[in-house]
């Protein structure tokens, strides 16, 4: 500045002196206007970022609560899916500067499901990182901070819980180690569960928790005591068509599931397809009954001699020798009298009737595992005499259960589902019977509780009704196996007023003492219906009465009093 | 003079102290708003906490465990038909209790008791007891009316726990007069007003002594 005023006298040394006095003190307000003004600028950017930040941090802050994948919980809202919070312990292998075959030895004590040497080769690998522990315990990761190496790092990453462990597995799925659904309704609301906008919000499934329990444990109880294959349980909602309980046996813990055997990942529920017997017959018989085939329940169909289908001839187990009601047909469950009702609705009919509730096509049900159904291609007469009585035909157990639904409710089908429908939001459904012929249905499926071959599916008080069904199973090398059974147990209760199916399913069971080493579906699936329906009806909101029941007066003086 | 030379100082001063004023508010903001933050943060913190314990608490609890632990332990099963009851009636008739004089004291109070709630039962109770004999009715003291009594109150007495109803027996040598339909109804709803009140606990427990010792008097 000096130099500025010393140059301006240099360059006007004759002129007037005041006026180049007054032009110094121009030029040094300028100056000093230039400094204050930006003085004043960088005051008021401070004043403003004073004013209008806002440190609280509220946005921020607000982040961690919303998980980074949406719960999943029952239609009570108890947790079957969470993502918390796990360590993970990982190793950078350039960092390492101990002396890495003790390192190895150490951990392999730590985490004996590694080998010595699969550690070394991991210390000693050319990778920038690896996961040494993914969701590891608290305790294992102070014990590898304990070794002292600077190498290991200790992460917390999100991780998906499944609380209630093998609950539901089969229905729940799994995530990958990215946090993706590969399998089950993880899966299936893949793009639900990782929106941003409602991953704050939980899903709410149809699955009821303490029934899927009661369920999963009956099942799982007679599975290992008649040492069954595997097994299969379903509690359907039939006026909404949730899926209440689900539960495929042997099961599988989702938080491992790449540790479980793979024939338990395998949902028998929706995936397996089988020719479910004797529980057809009371589809066919509906079916008869809205085609007007079958004109009066007391009308008479001949069950006295077999049926002969070109090599094969159609037998009963108890032959009656006689001809039977419509009534005595479903309850001594004979297989002759059947096969004359499918005879005389015929291919198209016959076919009809099954595709009205849906046996053609896939299980209706969110989820992927689904498989097609062995649907006939050919119907020859043999084929439509032995699909009446569940033969020829291989379904999911969840069809049959969606079957049954239709069949009590008052003849509306509706596809499962497996997401909880709010009140009033059913779907419509299609009909598929008129009321008339499902109240008849309802009084004859409980007289073969009362009656006939399903009395050990009755739970006093809960008005059971139901049809058993035990199908011979294609045996490997062809043909049908007479030892090797698939006893079924289709039910719905409280009949008088229809609310759920129950239905039970074992495949393949040998029987013990408890059932004289039987396999039938009267020994072995109608029982845990019946423990499953004691269990949790008053959980499902129906409370045992045994001064109440459906009017079956009609039909009783129709069923013979049958030595069996 | 020496006021006017210090005027500048004065005002420097001044503004000074309003700017520092203006600066010290502005700090306090900032704490209170930094205390804020901290507290907000806290609240998440605990948000998650809870979250995690519940997910904790939901995994040790799960059912399978309980399950597991009934069969082991508890071996608790589910309620069957005759455990549920539908009504008062049918609860009532569950009680298979042998009957002693004090229970029949208590049966003719409680017939009373159900009188405010539903005032066509207090109706329907009147008429029981002018269906009885006449001259059973008149000695209200002596034991000879309790029995033709029973039979009706009996009914709604066992829905009732024993001991609100102890009081009111005890009140009873003075009832039986007011037993025409009129008042008794106000009567019964300042008895029972008052025996829903917490506070009535002693006076409760003090009444059922007496009662004892004049029920073993009888």
């Amino acid at each position: 500045m000096a130099t500025l005023a010393a140059q301006i006298e240099r360059t006007a040394p004759c002129g007037d002196y005041r006026s180049g006095l007054t032009l110094t003190y121009h030029r040094l307000m300028l100056v000093m206007l230039l400094f204050a003004g930006v003085t004043a600028l960088i005051v008021l950017r401070l004043g403003y970022l004073q004013v209008f930040t806002d440190r609280s941090g509220a946005a921020q802050l607000a982040n961690p609560l919303i998980p980074p994948r949406a719960d999943i919980v029952d239609r009570n809202g108890v947790a079957l899916a969470r993502t918390i919070d796990a360590w993970s312990v990982g190793v950078h292998p350039s960092r390492i500067i101990g002396d890495r075959a003790e390192l190895a030895a150490r951990l392999n004590a730590l985490m004996p499901e590694r080998s010595v040497a699969q550690f070394r080769a991991m210390l000693s690998s050319d990778s920038n990182y690896l996961y040494l522990a993914r969701r590891a315990l608290p305790e294992l990761v102070a014990a590898v901070n304990a070794l002292g190496e600077p190498g290991f790092v200790f992460n917390r990453e999100p991780e998906r819980l499944y609380p209630q462990t093998a609950l539901a597995g089969h229905i729940l799925g799994w995530t990958d180690f990215d946090g993706r659904g590969v399998a089950g309704m993880e899966r299936v609301l893949e793009g639900r569960l990782t929106e941003p906008g409602l991953r704050g919000e939980p899903v709410a499934l149809s699955i009821d928790t303490r029934v899927q329990a009661a369920m999963e444990a009956e099942l799982s109880a007679a599975v290992t005591s008649l040492s069954a294959e595997g097994g299969t349980g379903i509690v359907l909602d039939v006026h909404t068509g949730e899926i209440v309980a689900m539960a495929s046996a042997p099961t599988f813990n989702p938080n491992a599931a790449g540790r479980s055997d793979p024939s338990a990942l395998y949902n028998r529920a929706t995936m397996g397809v089988y020719e479910l017997g004797s529980t057809f017959k009371p589809i066919t018989v509906a079916a008869a009954l809205e085609a007007g085939v079958i004109t009066s329940p007391a009308q008479r169909w001949d069950a006295g001699s077999p049926v002969p289908i070109g090599r094969f001839r159609i037998s009963d187990d108890h032959p009656l020798g006689r001809a039977v009601t419509v009534p005595e047909i479903l309850v001594h469950s004979s297989n002759i009298a059947t096969a004359r009702i499918a005879d005389a609705m015929g291919s198209a009919r016959m076919q009809a009737a099954f595709r009205a509730v849906g046996f053609d096509e896939p299980a209706h049900v969110e989820l992927n595992e689904r498989a097609r159904t062995l649907w006939p291609r050919d119907w020859s007469r043999a084929t439509v005499l032995t699909s009446g009585f569940g033969h020829g035909v291989a379904v999911t157990p969840l069809h049959l259960a969606s079957a049954y639904a239709a069949l009590v409710n008052g003849g509306i089908w509706r596809p499962a589902t497996l997401m909880r429908v709010e009140p009033g939001r059913a779907p419509r459904g299609r009909r598929v019977y008129s009321e008339a012929t499902s109240l008849r249905m309802r009084q004859m499926l409980r007289m073969i509780v009362q009656h006939g071959t399903g009395r050990r599916g009755e739970a006093p008080g809960f008005r059971v009704g139901g049809k058993t069904g035990t199908a011979e199973k294609v045996a490997t090398g062809g043909g049908y196996s007479r030892r090797v059974n698939v006893s079924t147990f289709a039910a719905a209760f409280p009949m008088d007023q229809p609310r759920y199916v129950v239905l039970v399913m074992m495949d393949a069971p040998r029987g013990n003492e408890e059932t004289h080493f039987l396999t039938t579906a009267a020994w072995t699936a109608a029982p845990v219906v019946s423990r499953v329906i004691s269990r949790t009806g008053p959980l499902l909101g129906i409370i045992p009465d045994s001064a109440r029941d459906i009017d079956t007066s009609e039909l009783v003086p129709l069923v013979a009093a049958a030595g069996h | 003079m020496i006021a006017r030379g210090f005027k500048p100082v004065a005002w420097v001063a001044a503004i000074g102290t309003a700017a520092l004023g203006c600066y010290m508010l502005s700090l306090q903001v900032a704490a209170e708003r930094a205390e804020l933050a901290g507290l907000e943060r806290r609240i998440v913190a605990a948000q998650q906490d809870i979250r995690s314990l519940q997910t904790e608490l939901g995994t040790r609890g799960r059912l399978q465990q309980l399950e597991q632990w009934n069969a082991e332990v508890l071996a608790l099963s589910a309620p069957v038909a005759g455990q549920f009851l539908e009504s008062n009636l049918s609860l009532a008739r569950f009680d298979v209790r042998q009957r002693t004089v004090a229970d029949q004291a208590e049966m003719r109070m409680a017939a009373a008791e159900p009188a405010p709630a539903q005032p066509v039962q207090a109706g329907q109770a009147a008429i029981r007891l002018a269906a009885a004999p006449a001259p059973a009715v008149s000695p209200a003291a002596s034991p000879a009316p309790a029995p033709a009594l029973v039979e009706a109150p009996l009914i709604r007495r066992a829905s009732l726990q024993s001991a609100p109803a102890q009081p009111a027996a005890l009140r009873l040598p003075s009832a039986p007069p007011r037993r025409s339909a009129g008042d008794r109804p106000t009567a019964v709803q300042t008895r029972s007003a008052r025996l829903l009140d917490a506070g009535t606990l002693d006076d409760l427990s003090a009444a059922a002594q007496t009662e004892r010792g004049g029920a073993t008097g009888d």
